[in-house]
């Protein structure tokens, strides 16, 4: 463990040494601003306030385009799973949503949602959605079938085939969907609000940008960064003891 | 009449498996079926417990409750022993047949925390713990050490003596079968050629009966093959 931490001290080191050489060879903030500079101006939002609503409304909009996409794909991705007839109709279609690029949708949510909360939070859906609905129906389709043949033998009832067999051989595809969402939904949710919205640190990274306020411009990206290997490290673990129990 | 099957025909696309093939079965019998490896043996245990349908022919089942001892236990990999035997009857039976087949103190255990021959005990006491009319035991000692499955083979002839069930035990072993049947159908392939020993009660054998039976079983087997 001790061995472990020292490696991610020196990588980090690494980072903030590359960086802040980076920025004495440039030598203008403007351009590169430096570590020191950007972390004092991290704290400067932190003690001053600033950096709360727009971090909230971040959060709300990506855990809410998730929980979104997690319900939805729930329900279609088990739907997929267990009737051949759907998976065939709604693949082809799910693939397509994948493969629709998210400047697309942003061009399309100024249209159809307008400029402000909706566009962000339903962007994350539709770019969670087709992955996480994907691995579901990968799951589900995956279970082993001669648990089933064990529970059609004993008669076991509906239910706790689905509780049991399905849904538990679905989850650790459930947990690892979501470990990836959770790393693209903080850059899609920033997008969407740097393009279409009103409010978040997307939108502050916009404002800072056409302030030409890099240090901004640097503090709001760390801050995301944070919040995406946060995210990450928190369903990477999930996911762990999920492929623990699974095997 | 447990069990009575009529003529029965199987057969994997082009590939015949069981040809034309009756049995009957009485309760409290012990039946062994004694064949190689691949000659269809499996196959039967799945038309039996309606898995599959045989193509032609009738498989009467004059029982209510079926267990299952399945080759490779089947058991739900994340829950636990007492969970995987309850799911099928209720805790209180669940636990009783963990105690009778001694594994009461790893109730809380997962399957990958048991040794191979705890998972089969398991799998016994799940199939038991319904109270069933007929048991179907598919290999149920393959790939087990010579010690693990001597117990096994005392603790299902124990259960057996104290439940009073019927059951089919298929079997590559003649020596298993010597061990555990009141009968003892020697197969060859698809089920063409077949041979019945009556053996009697197993638990009034002596060593030297089953150690002579074990040798006419395998005699009958080179016979049932040619």
């Amino acid at each position: 463990m001790k061995v472990k931490y020292f490696r991610l001290c020196v990588s980090i080191a690494i980072i903030f040494s590359l960086w802040l050489t980076g920025s004495f060879i440039v030598g203008n903030d403007l351009l590169l601003p430096g570590p020191v500079k950007t972390i004092q101006r991290l704290a400067e939002l932190f003690i001053s306030g600033e950096i709360f609503s727009p971090l909230l409304f971040t959060t709300l909009k990506a855990l809410g385009g998730l929980s979104l996409a997690l319900f939805f794909s729930l329900i279609i991705g088990f739907a997929m799973g267990l009737i051949e007839i759907l998976y065939e109709i709604f693949k082809p279609i799910i693939i397509t949503l994948q493969a629709i690029p998210i400047v697309s949708w942003l061009a399309l949510a100024i249209l159809w949602w307008g400029v402000g909360f909706r566009s962000p939070l339903y962007i994350v859906f539709l770019t969670l959605f087709p992955i996480i609905t994907l691995n579901i129906t990968e799951g589900v389709k995956n279970v082993d079938k001669k648990l089933l043949e064990m529970a059609r033998v004993f008669n076991l009832p509906k239910k706790i085939v689905f509780k049991d067999i399905y849904f538990a051989s679905a989850m650790p595809f459930i947990v690892s969907s979501l470990r990836i969402s959770s790393g693209m939904m903080w850059k899609t949710v920033a997008v969407a609000e740097f393009m279409v919205g009103i409010s978040g640190l997307g939108r502050m990274i916009s404002d800072a940008k056409y302030a030409l306020n890099t240090t901004d411009v640097f503090a709001f990206t760390v801050i995301l960064i944070i919040l995406g290997i946060v995210s990450e490290i928190i369903f990477d673990k999930l996911s762990r003891r999920m492929m623990v129990r699974a095997s | 009449m447990l069990l009575n099957i009529q003529e029965i025909n199987k057969a994997f696309g082009t590939q015949t498996i069981i040809e034309k093939f009756s049995l009957s079965l009485q309760e409290g019998e012990f039946l062994s079926i004694l064949g190689s490896s691949g000659c269809g043996k499996t196959t039967l245990l799945r038309l039996v417990s309606n898995l599959l349908k045989p193509d032609s022919g009738k498989i009467d089942r004059n029982y209510k409750r079926l267990g299952f001892v399945f080759q490779d236990t089947r058991l739900i990999p994340w829950k636990n022993a007492l969970y995987n035997v309850s799911v099928v009857s209720s805790e209180s039976k669940a636990k009783i047949m963990l105690s009778e087949v001694g594994l009461m103190e790893h109730h809380n255990k997962y399957p990958t925390e048991l040794s191979g021959g705890m998972e089969r005990r398991i799998s016994l006491a799940r199939a038991l713990s319904i109270e069933p009319h007929l048991i179907l035991l598919d290999e149920p000692f393959g790939s087990l050490d010579i010690l693990t499955r001597e117990d096994m083979i005392k603790l299902v002839l124990e259960l057996w003596k104290k439940h009073n069930f019927a059951a089919i035990n298929v079997t590559h072993d003649p020596y298993e079968a010597a061990r555990l049947s009141t009968r003892v159908l020697v197969v060859g392939k698809h089920f063409t050629k077949t041979q019945m020993h009556e053996l009697g009660s197993p638990l009034d054998r002596s060593e030297t009966d089953n150690a002579n039976i074990r040798n006419e079983l395998l005699k009958t087997l080179k016979s049932v093959l040619d």
